[in-house]
C-alpha cells in the first residue's frame, strides 16, 4: 500500500467510493480535506468497502495520536522581588502537545525535603507564581521546579536555585515630575518623584538609591542626542543647572535597592526650556569680559610707560655700596680709560701749578717697540720713545715728555731723561691728547715706592725705581697733569699743595692702549734726595705724574 | 566656684555627654553601613570574577550552602523578624559573623595567590582589600557595642576548622568559590542588620533610612 500522509491537523476524513469502470478497476478515495490519496485497489465491492472502513479507522487512529503529545519542557524565565519582602517567578511554556496543559510550580527550601507548591499562580498573571510575605524567606535558597502535565504526561523544567537577596529588583520610581525655575543668575529645572510603591522606606530594611537621567529632545534632527546620567543618592529630588534654553528636555528616573539590581526607567518627563532667559545673563557676561580686558590692557600699558617707577615702587633697589669717585656704570660701559679718570682726577691731589714754575717735561719714547695707533695718526711724528736712563742718550725729538709739576727736585733727576724744552709745545701737543685720553696704565709710586701697574705684564718697580718695567703705551702724548683737574678736591681729602716734603710720589702713567709688545726697563736714578720717586716714566703714552711736592720745593 | 567657671563647667559637660550619646552612635552606625555596603559589594564582584572562567564541573562538586560553618547561626529570614529582634541582639548577631570570617579570609587571602584561575592577580588584592575591611568593620563595630552600653556580650562562637582549600587545584578552586559565596551571603546579612540598626538610631532623621 502507498503511504498514506495525513497532516495532523486535519480530522474529518471523507471517504469517496468510486468506481471506475475501465479495467475493472475500483478505486477507494481517501479524501482527506482536499488532499485525495488513492488507497488501495480492491476486487470486489463489499470488501473493499470494508477494508476501507478499517483503513479509515486505522488512519483516523494515527492521526490523533501523530497530532497530541505529551506537553514539552516548561522554562523558568525570571525571578524577581520588588522590596524584598516578596518575590514572582515567571516561566515559559513548551509545547503543549495539543492537549489542554496544566502548570503547577513546587519548591524545595534549603534545608529540608519538604516540598511545597506555588501559593499563587494568579496574581502575577499567566504562567507566574507569587510568593507573598508569609512565604518568603531571604539568606535560603529555593530549588524552583515547574510540572508541566497534560493528559499524555508531564514534563519537568530545569530546577533553579535561587536566593531572595539576589533578585531584588524594585519598580521604577513614580509621579516623575519636572518644573523650570528661573532665578536671574543660575537657571535650572528641578526634577521631582516619590519612591516605589510597596517600598518600605521607613524601617532600613531597605535602602533606595536613585538615578535621574537627561536628554534633549530634538525633534527635527533624526538622531536623538544622549543620555545624561546623574546619580541622586537618597534623596527625592534633584536640580540640573544651566539648561539650554529654547530646548526640549525628557527626564527619566530609576532607583535600586542596596547593592540590587537597577529598575526599569520611569516613563518620561518632558519640559521645555524657555529662550529668553539667557539675554541678561549674555549681557553681563559680555560686559564683564571686556572690562576686564580693558582694564588688563591699561594696566599693562602703564607698566611698560613707567616701567621703572613702578619697579621702584614696588621693589624699591637695594641700596648698594658705593666707593667715592667709582661709578659702577662706568664699570659696566668697560672703558678703562673713563674709569680710571673718574677714579682718579675727582680726588686727586691737587697739584697747584705755578706759572712760574718750571714744568719739566720727561720725554720718554719708545725706541723699539712699534706703535699701533690708529687714532694717533696726529701724534705719529711725535715718536715716543722710551728714553729712560740707559737711553738718556738716546733720547730724541720725538719723546714723550712727562711734565713734572713742582719737579725741582725732579728735575734734577729727570735732567738726564728729560728733554728740556718745548714744554709748553708739547705741553699745547699734549692738552690734544688731553682731550682724549685713552687707555692709561697707572704708575703707582707709593712712598719710596714706583709702582707701574700694567695690565698684562708685572710691572713693578720698586723704591727709588730701580727697576722699572713700563710697558710701552705707544702713545705719544704727554705725560700731564691735567689742568682741568687741578680743581677737583684730592683724593684722599688731604690738602697736597702744602707738603713739606717729598716722601713719595704717585705717579700715574696713563697709557692708551698696551700692546703686549713688551716693555722696557727703567731704572731711575737715585737722587740725592733719595726718596724721591721721581722717576716715571713712561712711556709713551700720556703720563700723568702726580708728586708730592715738597712744599719747600 | 565662680559664676563663669560654672558655666563652662556645665557647658563642657554638656558637650561630653551630648559627644558620647548621641550623635555619636549616629555617625558610628553611617560609617559601620558604608563599610558593610563595601564589604558586600566586593564580595559580588570576587565572585563573577571567578565565575567568569568557572570549570562546569565545579558547579557540581560544589558543596551546598547549607554547609556554610555560619549556617547554625539563628538569623532573623524575613523583615518582620528581623524588626522584631532587639538592636543589641542585632548588633551581637553582626558582630558574631563578623567573627567568624576573620579566620577563612585570611586562608582565602593566603590561597588567592596560588589559584588556578586566570583572573588570580585582581582575586588576590580583592580578597586582601576584604581582610582589611572586615578588619575596620570588626573595631567599628566594637566602639559602636561600646557605646550602647549593653550589659552583656553575648557573641556566638561559629568556628572554622579547616586550614586548607584542599588538596588539588580543582577542589582548591571550588573550595574558594563555595567559602566566598558563603562569605557573600553573610556580608549580605550584616548590612541589612546594621541598616536596620543605623535607622533605628537615627529616630528623629529619617533621611538616614
Amino acid at each position: 500500500m502507498p503511504l498514506l500522509k495525513t497532516p495532523c491537523s486535519f480530522r474529518a476524513v471523507y471517504v469517496q467510493l468510486e468506481t471506475q469502470k475501465d479495467c475493472g478497476v475500483n478505486r477507494v478515495k481517501l479524501c482527506v480535506n482536499s488532499v485525495t490519496d488513492w488507497v488501495a485497489d480492491t476486487g470486489k465491492m463489499w470488501r473493499d468497502a470494508e477494508q476501507a472502513l478499517t483503513l479509515m479507522w486505522l488512519l483516523s487512529g494515527i492521526s490523533y495520536g501523530m497530532c497530541h503529545s505529551p506537553p514539552g519542557r516548561p522554562r523558568l524565565t525570571t525571578c524577581r522581588s520588588p522590596e524584598k519582602e516578596t518575590f514572582t517567578c515567571w516561566w515559559e511554556p513548551g509545547s503543549t502537545g495539543g492537549l489542554p496543559t496544566s502548570y503547577h510550580l513546587y519548591y524545595r527550601k534549603e534545608s529540608s525535603l519538604e516540598v511545597f507548591e506555588c501559593p499563587d499562580y494568579h496574581k502575577a498573571g499567566n504562567n507566574s507564581c507569587y510568593f507573598d510575605k508569609r512565604h518568603t524567606s531571604i539568606w535560603i535558597m529555593y530549588n524552583i521546579t515547574v510540572v508541566a502535565s497534560n493528559a499524555l504526561g508531564k514534563a519537568y523544567s530545569e530546577s533553579v536555585e535561587i536566593d531572595v537577596m539576589d533578585i531584588v529588583r524594585p519598580h521604577p520610581p513614580e509621579n516623575v515630575s519636572v518644573t523650570f525655575m528661573q532665578t536671574t543668575n543660575s537657571p535650572y529645572f528641578l526634577v521631582r518623584w516619590r519612591p516605589p510603591r510597596n517600598t518600605d522606606t521607613r524601617s532600613g530594611w531597605v535602602t533606595i538609591k536613585y538615578e535621574v537621567r537627561t536628554k534633549i529632545e530634538m525633534s527635527r534632527k533624526e538622531e536623538d542626542s544622549n543620555w545624561e546620567s546623574y546619580s541622586a543618592g537618597k534623596q527625592l529630588e534633584f536640580s540640573i543647572y544651566s539648561p539650554q534654553p529654547g530646548t526640549n528636555y525628557a527626564v527619566q528616573v530609576r532607583c535600586k535597592l542596596d547593592q540590587g539590581l537597577w529598575s526599569e526607567w520611569s516613563p518620561s518627563a518632558f519640559i521645555q526650556i524657555p529662550d529668553n532667559m539667557s539675554d541678561t545673563q549674555n549681557v553681563v557676561m559680555i560686559t564683564a569680559v571686556t572690562l576686564t580686558v580693558v582694564i588688563f590692557l591699561l594696566t599693562a600699558g602703564v607698566l611698560t610707560v613707567k616701567m621703572k617707577p613702578v619697579k621702584h615702587f614696588l621693589l624699591p633697589p637695594v641700596p648698594e655700596p658705593k666707593i667715592s669717585g667709582l661709578d659702577t656704570q662706568l664699570l659696566k660701559s668697560g672703558k678703562s680709560e673713563e674709569i680710571f679718570s673718574a677714579l682718579i682726577t675727582p680726588g686727586y691731589p691737587q697739584i697747584a701749578q705755578s706759572p712760574d714754575r718750571q714744568v719739566e717735561c720727561l720725554v720718554i719714547s719708545d725706541c723699539d717697540e712699534e706703535m699701533d695707533f690708529d687714532d694717533k695718526a696726529h701724534l705719529e711724528n711725535q715718536k715716543i720713545e722710551n728714553c729712560l736712563i740707559d737711553n738718556a742718550q738716546k733720547v730724541s725729538q720725538n719723546s714723550v715728555q712727562i711734565t713734572l709739576n713742582n719737579s725741582q727736585d725732579l728735575n734734577t733727576t729727570l735732567s738726564k731723561h728729560v728733554q728740556a724744552g718745548a714744554v709748553s709745545n708739547q705741553l699745547s701737543a699734549t692738552s690734544s691728547v688731553l682731550a682724549e685720553p685713552q687707555q692709561l696704565l697707572h704708575l703707582y709710586c707709593n712712598g719710596s715706592r714706583v709702582k707701574a701697574q700694567d695690565q698684562n705684564t708685572q710691572i713693578s718697580y720698586e723704591s727709588e725705581c730701580e727697576n722699572v718695567n713700563i710697558n710701552p703705551a705707544g702713545l705719544t702724548g704727554y705725560v700731564e697733569v691735567d689742568k682741568e683737574k687741578q680743581d677737583q678736591k684730592p683724593l684722599v681729602g688731604e690738602d697736597y699743595s702744602m707738603v713739606s716734603d717729598i716722601i713719595s710720589g704717585n705717579i700715574l702713567v696713563l697709557q692708551d692702549s698696551i700692546p703686549a709688545q713688551g716693555h722696557k726697563e727703567v731704572k731711575c736714578d737715585k737722587t740725592s734726595e733719595a726718596e724721591e720717586s721721581g722717576g716715571v716714566f713712561e712711556p709713551l703714552g700720556y703720563l700723568e705724574t702726580l708728586t708730592t711736592f715738597s712744599s719747600g720745593s | 566656684m565662680t559664676q563663669g567657671s560654672r558655666l563652662y563647667f556645665a557647658v563642657t559637660l554638656m558637650c561630653a555627654f551630648v559627644s558620647i550619646h548621641g550623635v555619636g552612635l549616629n555617625d558610628l552606625l553611617e560609617r559601620a553601613s558604608q563599610l558593610s555596603d563595601k564589604l558586600h559589594s566586593i564580595s559580588t564582584s570576587l565572585t563573577n570574577d571567578l565565575d567568569s572562567h568557572f570549570p562546569p564541573v565545579g558547579r557540581v562538586m560544589m558543596p551546598r550552602p547549607s554547609m556554610c560553618h555560619t549556617s547554625s547561626l539563628q538569623i532573623p529570614n524575613d523583615k518582620d523578624q528581623a524588626l522584631k529582634v532587639p538592636e543589641d541582639e542585632l548588633l551581637s548577631l553582626a558582630r558574631s559573623l563578623l567573627l567568624a570570617w576573620s579566620d577563612p579570609l585570611a586562608l582565602l587571602s593566603a590561597e588567592a595567590s596560588s589559584l588556578a584561575h586566570p583572573e588570580r592577580n585582581t582575586i588576590n588584592s580583592k580578597t586582601k582589600e576584604l581582610q582589611d575591611n572586615i578588619d575596620s568593620l570588626g573595631a567599628g563595630l566594637e566602639h559602636v557595642f561600646n557605646k550602647m552600653g549593653s550589659s552583656s556580650d553575648n557573641l556566638s562562637s561559629l568556628p572554622f576548622s579547616s586550614n586548607s582549600l584542599g588538596q588539588d587545584k580543582t577542589s582548591r578552586l571550588v573550595n574558594f568559590h563555595f567559602l566566598l559565596s558563603c562569605f557573600r551571603r553573610d556580608s549580605h546579612k550584616i548590612d541589612s542588620f546594621l541598616k536596620v540598626l543605623r535607622c533605628r538610631a537615627a529616630k528623629k532623621r529619617p533621611e538616614m533610612c
